[in-house]
């Protein structure tokens, strides 16, 4: 059975839908600049920020200003807008959403927290009900009318990725036909406190797979795929934009935050991911990396990666030297950029790298490359807990 | 697509973790958890760093494990770590200047659960964590179901919940209270040595006036027999009464039980396993338990059990 994306939706810091993110990409406009207007911030910061307040959010898509509603569940609600498009809701077609978050509405908590040190109260539960992670999805399965099923994940950095995954095993079981899966991560204050707690951060533009690499800029999104049975697709007349054909969940288990010098969970699911797919490793055209431009990442990454494909390492990027780590977000991100190099026959360049790191020589593509034929794509996602999720999209 | 239960254990309010629940179900419970002894469970090394939800979640996991080789660590949990993102969130409100301490920040992310079981194991396989309140069981559950299939292996799966007191809101009288626990399983799509067999897991939102209706359509849908009992519960501390679900089936309210926190189906789903196991409940036959849980009348678990044979 094929798994067909038919729908994306996407707001990051490189633009507001599909088209204003394909064409920064194209330009290589990197939304990654100084950190403004989030509440109790104790430094500055780099980072991608979607420029729309919460109040122009909840403008655009139509929610009254005093509803509580995190910033995470207004890109989600936007992303899944997008991705939906001008699809009619049809009883034939079991329909489930899939969502994820790292924080939830802790920008929120944030702000309660706060006042409650200041003015030494007790808040009540009703405050928290806003806050958890499930409440985004609840959120969004409302306003998209969506209540046949509905999950929330929680793997960290591979949230969205294993949303999508978990969305494409759903259809390939026929228990679903039709799911929106994805994510969303707003930057907060808790966020940037914690990276800065474990001194991962970059103080210049990171710089994915560099010998001088530094850290991570964090970034914000969200992102939705419409996934599709074959039937569905066809009673829903949308184009197939990309098939989703192979996929895989390991577990490093090496640190509870760090990942194997060698990449053994990272190597381990691209073999997975390769074999569900059928595909040889001179099948894949294009690799999104996870890339997060720690020095920890892209040593084990880099590893991971020459140990499947060797000699016959097809180009790779890390597309967050544009939009930052958009945590939870970052797999449906980067499934979008996927999807779009194969749709453009395009390869987006890794920005800021400038020298090959000692320990093992890849070079990650630093131009566009265009008029490529590109038919098969893995986008990679690595998380916390040791967390690794593959994806190949395919022509 | 039924999955079978092979073994499951408990943290909670009695002293299941050995033997189970219903040995210990007439005891005077004291509506606290009884823990049990983590150095003997937990490796210490791992165990200094851990919080208590991520002890809880650990030990119980290790605990199933034992003697098992599986595929898949699947965790389903309301608020996951959620104690220690308000430890941490106090951590830079109040120290405005100098270094952070990680430990908090690590700790408050959810999935290390299900990350520090496949740690521990040296496990590579599938790792999930769901966090969904009141359905994250449903969630993990239902995962689980699609990954025995697939992988034709054993699967490990539980759910967690830590007591937080900001959610406590006492009151006396009621029979409801806000408790805490772990439970793991052993499942696989092989039926041998199976305790139980769950035929089917899945999440109604709708309104509770039409929770009746629906699940009879679920019943007759799937050409489920009539269950023998009901097992009901609460996942959201409030006053909901307990409906009667399917006319003249007896009702047992596992939340009044247990206490009352997010994944308490999980709780609720051990004790159907060994009620299906023992073959029988109060002196009844039972062969067949509907498991209702009640999110806040608005999101409704359904998870439907039987003996291990074919129907």
């Amino acid at each position: 059975m094929k798994i067909l994306v038919t729908g994306m939706g996407i707001v990051s810091s490189i633009g507001s839908n599909v088209e204003e993110n394909f064409n920064s990409l194209k330009e290589g406009r990197s939304g990654i600049a100084i950190m403004s207007d989030i509440p109790n911030m104790r430094k500055s910061f780099l980072g991608g920020q979607v420029k729309m307040s919460n109040k122009e959010l909840k403008n655009n898509l139509g929610i009254a200003e005093n509803e509580k509603v995190h910033r995470s569940g207004l890109f989600g609600l936007m992303a899944a807008k997008e991705a939906w498009g001008e699809r009619e809701h049809d009883l034939s077609i079991r329909t489930g959403i899939i969502f994820g978050t790292t924080v939830g509405g802790v920008d929120l908590s944030d702000e309660l927290i706060n006042e409650q040190l200041k003015n030494k109260k007790r808040a009540k539960i009703d405050f928290y009900k806003t806050h958890d992670s499930g409440f985004g999805t609840d959120f969004i399965a409302a306003k998209m009318g969506i209540n046949e099923y509905k999950a929330t994940i929680s793997t960290a950095c591979s949230t969205a990725a294993n949303s999508i995954m978990l969305g494409a095993r759903l259809i390939k079981a026929n228990m679903l036909d039709r799911v929106l899966a994805g994510g969303a991560e707003a930057l907060s204050n808790y966020t940037l406190n914690g990276f800065d707690s474990l001194m991962l951060y970059d103080t210049e533009k990171c710089k994915p797979f560099d010998e001088n690499r530094k850290g991570l800029n964090l970034g914000e999104a969200g992102g939705f795929l419409v996934l599709e049975n074959e039937r569905a697709a066809s009673l829903s007349g949308k184009e197939k934009l990309a098939e989703l054909s192979g996929w895989a969940n390991t577990c490093d288990s090496y640190h509870i935050t760090a990942s194997s010098p060698e990449g053994t969970g990272a190597s381990l699911a691209i073999a997975r991911a390769l074999q569900m797919a059928n595909l040889s490793v001179e099948a894949i055209d294009y690799i999104n990396a996870h890339g997060t431009g720690t020095p920890n990442n892209d040593i084990s990454e880099a590893n991971a990666l020459f140990s499947i494909f060797g000699k016959n390492m097809p180009p790779f990027s890390s597309t967050k030297s544009f939009t930052g780590h958009t945590l939870a977000a970052a797999g449906v991100v980067e499934a979008i950029y996927s999807v779009l190099a194969i749709r453009n026959n395009i390869i987006f360049p890794n920005l800021n790298f400038n020298k090959v790191m000692k320990e093992i020589s890849l070079r990650p593509e630093n131009k566009l490359i265009i008029n490529r034929k590109i038919k098969n794509v893995i986008s990679n996602s690595f998380g916390f807990g040791g967390n690794c999720t593959e994806l190949i999209f395919s022509e | 697509m039924s999955i079978y239960i092979h073994k499951c254990n408990t943290i909670s309010v009695f002293d299941s973790f050995e033997d189970g629940i219903l040995a210990h179900i007439h005891e005077k419970g004291l509506r606290k958890l009884i823990e049990p002894d983590y150095k003997s469970i937990i490796p210490a090394a791992h165990l200094r760093r851990m919080s208590k939800v991520i002890r809880m979640g650990v030990a119980a996991a290790l605990k199933t494990k034992t003697d098992y080789l599986t595929e898949g660590i699947i965790v389903g949990s309301g608020l996951g770590c959620f104690d220690n993102s308000a430890i941490f969130t106090k951590e830079y409100l109040i120290k405005r200047e100098g270094l952070l301490s990680p430990t908090a920040f690590i700790q408050s992310t959810d999935n290390t659960i299900a990350g520090q079981i496949g740690l521990i194991l040296k496990d590579n396989s599938y790792n999930i964590t769901y966090l969904h309140k009141g359905i994250a069981f449903e969630n993990a559950l239902t995962d689980a179901i699609l990954l025995a299939a697939e992988n034709g292996k054993n699967v490990l799966l539980g759910a967690v919940d830590e007591k937080v007191e900001l959610f406590d809101v006492k009151n006396e009288k009621s029979k409801y209270w806000l408790g805490e626990g772990a439970s793991f399983f052993i499942l696989s799509a092989q039926n041998q040595n199976a305790l139980a067999c769950i035929k089917s897991c899945t999440v109604i939102s709708v309104a509770p006036d039409n929770i009746t209706l629906e699940i009879k359509s679920f019943l007759a849908r799937n050409s489920f027999k009539k269950p023998d009992l009901v097992l009901y519960g609460n996942s959201f501390l409030n006053e909901f009464s307990v409906p009667k679900y399917i006319d003249e089936i007896e009702v047992v309210d596992y939340s009044a039980l247990c206490g009352v926190y997010f994944s308490n189906s999980a709780f609720g789903t051990q004790l159907a396993v060994e009620i299906i196991a023992s073959g029988k409940y109060e002196g009844k036959e039972v062969k067949r338990i509907l498991l209702v849980n009640n999110f806040f009348d608005k999101d409704f678990g359904i998870i439907y059990l039987t003996e291990n044979q074919h129907e």
